[in-house]
């Protein structure tokens, strides 16, 4: 592992484990009432999963529609 | 034309400097500039609430002037980034741009401060014509293009916003401006459409990523302050609780994101952030609550302070190296610390991590939509808020900074730029450190606490996980030269079939019209000349064609009178 990706993850390491361990050590029913609350972690999993589904997401958007060659408008 | 009342508007600072700043000596302009704008700062934060002053014109009494907190708000941070951006613009040697950007951050004040609609709306249209010229001082065909169809929007929406005000005055009579109920008539919507132009809600929004990649350096970094948070300021004061506005401002958040992932150009990227983070101001200002409209106010400065420094930033990279796309940069960090580091405050500020100003103001919006209920739109917006940390906070610095070499050397910033971005990058901070600051000058009294354990939590989280998806994810989000369709394909591909409906069938039309008009006034000529010719069979008319024969028919008539006369004597 070279020493940035070591950094990257050690960065990623202590901020979910900061994040997940203040979570787990509030008081529950915290929040503003809504359905994700009960869901242990759901803001990890919301930016696990939306950075893939935008990520994902917007490259099919661009291979379907919008992306186009740079001189589309030239042509 | 009466000018009554004391107070002067802070708008007059800079529109005076506008006037001024070509008659001083180059080498004091870019002094004068810093010296206009703060005085327009010191006016704005001096002008006691309440003040007004009014003129005459027309028989009408135009209130030129209305403070009150959230006039101040967004007259402070506005005349504060034009201060900035003389620093950062500071080596500019062009009275041209430093006029036109001391017009538009005046006419930006103006509308801050207009006590009335037809105030409002001078103000608007000179914000559009000083910022087109932004746009143009690049002086490249691509900026000339861009920046005719920015003002041909622009004049579309000022036209749509006069329509609207016009109809207003002649329905209610009144000039004020204040709030419309939603249930609005015919003139309302044809002001929030003007006005739903400038801050950019789709359908009308495309002209912002297409103008702004393509301004100046320094041009980019007003107009990313200006238009549309003047605009985002018309929505909080005139059209609150505008249950639209709520819809397309979570739509913008969403929207804006996704096309960022996929931009290819720095500038550009940042543009579509604009529109996401606008979403955020114009949903705070369709929920309509004290504390939504706090919200927006709070992120519209907070906004205002972190992408003026985005747009610093990217443009530093783009005058140190020439280049503009991610895909033709990487591997700068090595010889751009200082502009790397000043672009993560900024960076870290727009996705909402703790200590920076996102995350005190951005939240409050997102925050009143749960508490008025709104679930869903809370969850589409803190998605939105995953996809600026992916594309803003992590993939556009890894691929300028990081990732693989480009291959050369960037020159040396001027070292104004870097003064101009650490002022605003303390700001940045300064207030996310401290939001009482903040939002102790908001219009409403603050209750929300942006520092709590759940809060915290969820940031952390949120912004763990979105690092770790991206560095799986890293090749698929590889950026790719390309150019993204977006909604101003509906006036930018027909282009050619309507220059050839409206322009050239037209011109071709006339071509002929003027050919038949001609022919029609030379034959008419020719027959003047020489009317006999019709019927004699032509020829060119001689007055001595006739002469022996009228000669002769007068001998003959003359000869009958001498016989006649010599008969009568016989």
């Amino acid at each position: 592992m070279t020493p940035r990706k070591a950094a990257g993850w050690t960065a990623f390491a202590a901020f979910a484990a900061a994040g997940l361990i203040l979570e787990f050590a509030l008081p529950s029913g915290h929040g503003t009432g809504h359905w994700w609350d009960r869901v242990p972690a759901f803001h990890a999993l919301l930016g696990f999963a939306g950075a893939a589904l935008l990520a994902f997401g917007a490259k099919l958007l661009a291979k379907l529609v919008v992306g186009q060659d740079e001189d589309y408008y030239d042509r | 034309m009466t000018a009554e009342g004391w107070a002067l508007p802070p708008a007059l600072a800079p529109l005076a400097g506008a006037f001024l700043l070509p008659l001083l000596p180059k080498k004091l302009r870019s002094a004068a500039f810093l010296v206009f704008t703060l005085a327009a700062l010191a006016l704005a934060a001096a002008i006691p609430d309440g003040a007004t002053a009014s003129l005459r014109w027309m028989g009408y009494e135009l209130s030129l002037l209305r403070v009150d907190a959230l006039a101040r708000v967004f007259g402070l941070i506005f005349a504060f980034i034009a201060f900035a951006g003389g620093l950062y613009g500071f080596h500019l040697k062009d009275a041209a741009q430093q006029s036109a950007a001391l017009l538009y951050a005046g006419s930006a004040l103006g509308i801050a401060f207009a006590g009335d609609l037809v105030t409002l709306l001078v103000f608007w249209e000179i914000l559009a014509l000083a910022s087109t010229y932004l746009v143009w001082a690049r002086r490249v065909e691509e900026s000339l293009k861009a920046g005719f169809r920015y003002l041909m929007v622009h004049l579309f929406g000022g036209g749509m916003l006069l329509a609207g005000v016009v109809l207003h005055i002649a329905e209610t009579g009144s000039f004020a401006v204040e709030r419309l109920k939603p249930d609005g008539s015919f003139a309302s919507w044809l002001m929030l459409i003007g006005v739903g132009l400038n801050a950019a809600i789709p359908p009308i929004h495309a002209w912002l990523p297409d103008a702004y990649p393509r301004a100046t350096v320094t041009g980019a970094v007003f107009m990313s302050a200006f238009t549309t948070k003047a605009a985002v300021y018309v929505l909080i004061r005139v059209f609150p609780g505008w249950k639209i506005l709520l819809v397309m401002g979570v739509l913008m958040t969403v929207y804006g994101v996704v096309f960022a992932v996929l931009a290819n150009d720095i500038r550009q990227i940042l543009a579509y952030h604009i529109v996401s983070q606008v979403g955020y101001m114009v949903a705070g200002a369709g929920i309509g609550t004290e504390m939504a409209l706090n919200g927006s106010a709070a992120h519209a400065y907070s906004h205002i302070l972190y992408k003026a420094l985005l747009f610093m930033a990217a443009g530093a990279v783009i005058e140190t190296t020439g280049r503009s796309k991610l895909s033709e940069l990487g591997g700068l960090a090595r010889r751009q610390k200082g502009i790397l580091v000043l672009y993560m405050v900024a960076a870290f500020s727009i996705s909402g991590v703790p200590l920076f100003n996102g995350f005190i103001s951005k939240s409050m919006v997102v925050a009143a939509a749960g508490e008025a209920g709104y679930g869903t739109a809370m969850l589409l917006m803190t998605l939105a808020s995953v996809g600026t940390f992916l594309s803003v906070g992590l993939k556009l610095p890894y691929f300028t900074w990081f990732g693989p070499k480009a291959g050369f050397e960037p020159a040396r910033p001027p070292r104004n730029m870097l003064v101009g971005m650490g002022l605003v990058g303390g700001l940045c901070l300064g207030y996310g450190l401290a939001p009482i600051l903040l939002y102790r000058i908001l219009p409403f009294p603050v209750e929300y606490r942006p520092y709590t354990g759940a809060h915290l939590a969820e940031s952390l989280e949120l912004l763990a996980f979105t690092f770790a998806a991206f560095w799986i994810l890293r090749k698929v989000l590889a950026p790719k030269p390309r150019l993204l369709l977006d909604l101003d394909w509906f006036y930018r591909r027909p282009a050619a079939l309507f220059r050839l409906v409206f322009v050239e069938t037209p011109a071709v039309a006339f071509g002929w019209t003027h050919r038949l008009a001609n022919a029609a006034v030379a034959g008419a000529a020719a027959f003047g000349r020489n009317p006999g010719g019709a019927f004699t069979g032509g020829g060119d008319y001689s007055p001595d064609r006739y002469r022996p024969t009228t000669q002769a028919l007068i001998l003959v008539v003359l000869a009958a009178f001498i016989v006649l006369g010599l008969a009568s004597l016989l």
